[in-house]
């Protein structure tokens, strides 16, 4: 995936678990706290990156997710490596 | 660190309350249902897996850092003869159960481990569910929670003597949830429940012993916690009338957090390890 493609699937999975930011502009930098994303809705939006992308992130990677840069990273990190997704 | 306050919550209710649904020496930890289904033979089964483990002898000097009620360190004095027994305690209910035991052999102060200095030595050293309340969730987060292990492990060693053996138990987190009803149970749980506490990751207590602990053994024990709390919920909910009775609410939030306790290590969300450490001289 390119950086488009990851930012404007990020964009979606965010505004899936949070639809007041449905067309927020988003940046790497900006924290998850100042976005108002509880650590429930962070998890939800994991959750739809991984149906999305078929993969299933490494669980330990997911406690120290802190900005929307680090959603980036994961996507990045685990395009190719990962596992096919588990249903739970 | 759970403050005296958080610790307030989660253990000061009453221990009349704790006493209906738990066993009857009153251990709140998982226990080893090895041999048996019964939870009052499966609590002494944990006791002796950690007496045998930290290789505690009538000779020896033991710390039990987290004691509750006392379960543990009443065992070793009782049933094995213990004749040097400490156990600490944040909570000062718990403090006054203990104390009002009069237990030959066995001291009990309530402080924090962070604040705590022994007279002596010890020459074994056992820490049931405690370990939970060592970091924040918030210092988990911002990746703090390594550091703060460490220091943990660096008081037990600098409290011990040479050759000691560490007994440790704590919930361990696992898969991490991704379904928000299974998130909000469990929050529910971790902050109304246990505020300040956080499950560590089994890889985070594994990285923090160095280098003052070498792990023997690990064991991990997810299906007894999860009966251990089935149990405990079984408990409570036979004793439903006079809970509500007496205590209110209380029972509808401990029904939720027993039963998200249950589901959580049904579904590997948590799981439970037991690890024997040795010290590094
Ligand atoms: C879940 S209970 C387990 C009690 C006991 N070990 C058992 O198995 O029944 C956790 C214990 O850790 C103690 N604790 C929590 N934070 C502490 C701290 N900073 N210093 C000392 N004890 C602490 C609590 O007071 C409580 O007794």
């Amino acid at each position: 995936m390119n950086d488009t493609e990851i930012h404007s699937l990020i964009g979606e999975a965010v505004a899936f678990a949070e639809p007041r930011l449905k067309g927020a502009s988003l940046k790497p930098e900006d924290t998850i706290a100042e976005l108002g994303i509880n650590s429930i809705a962070v998890l939800e939006i994991v959750g739809y990156l991984e149906d999305k992308l078929g993969v299933r992130f490494p669980d330990d990677e997911l406690a120290q997710l802190n900005t929307i840069g680090g959603l980036s990273d994961l996507i990045r990190g685990h395009d190719v490596a990962a596992q096919p997704a588990q249903k739970s | 660190m759970s403050t005296q306050e958080d610790i307030a919550v989660s253990y000061d209710v009453s221990n009349e309350f704790f006493a209906l649904w738990l066993d009857r020496r009153m251990n709140y930890s998982c226990a080893l249902f090895e041999g048996t289904d019964d939870l009052e033979q499966a609590q002494v089964n944990k006791l002796r897996y950690f007496h045998d483990g930290a290789r505690v002898d009538p000779g020896k000097r033991v710390l039990d850092v987290g004691c509750g009620w006392g379960a543990n360190i009443e065992f070793l004095a009782r049933d094995m003869g213990v004749a040097d027994l400490t156990g600490i305690t944040l909570s000062k209910a718990q403090f006054a159960a203990i104390e009002a035991k009069q237990i030959p052999g066995v001291k009990v102060e309530c402080v924090s481990y962070k604040d705590y200095q022994p007279e002596r030595p010890f020459d074994a050293a056992i820490s049931i569910g405690m370990f939970e309340h060592i970091a924040t969730p918030e210092e988990a987060r911002a990746g703090k929670h390594i550091a703060i292990y460490r220091d943990y492990f660096r008081r037990v060693w600098s409290w011990t003597t040479p050759g000691s053996w560490f007994g440790l138990q704590s919930v361990i987190g696992d898969r991490v949830p991704r379904n928000p009803t299974d998130l909000r149970e469990i929050a529910h749980a971790t902050y109304t429940i246990f505020p300040g506490a956080i499950t560590p990751r089994l890889e985070a207590i594994i990285a923090s012993t160095n280098p003052y602990w070498e792990i023997l053994e690990v064991k991990t024990r997810r299906e007894h916690y999860e009966k251990t709390a089935a149990e405990w919920l079984r408990r409570l909910r036979s004793h439903e009338t006079e809970i509500r009775e007496r205590w209110g609410d209380r029972y509808e939030e401990y029904e939720r957090y027993l039963a998200a306790c249950v589901m959580a290590f049904a579904k590997g969300y948590q799981s439970l390890v037991q690890m024997l450490l040795r010290r590094v001289d």
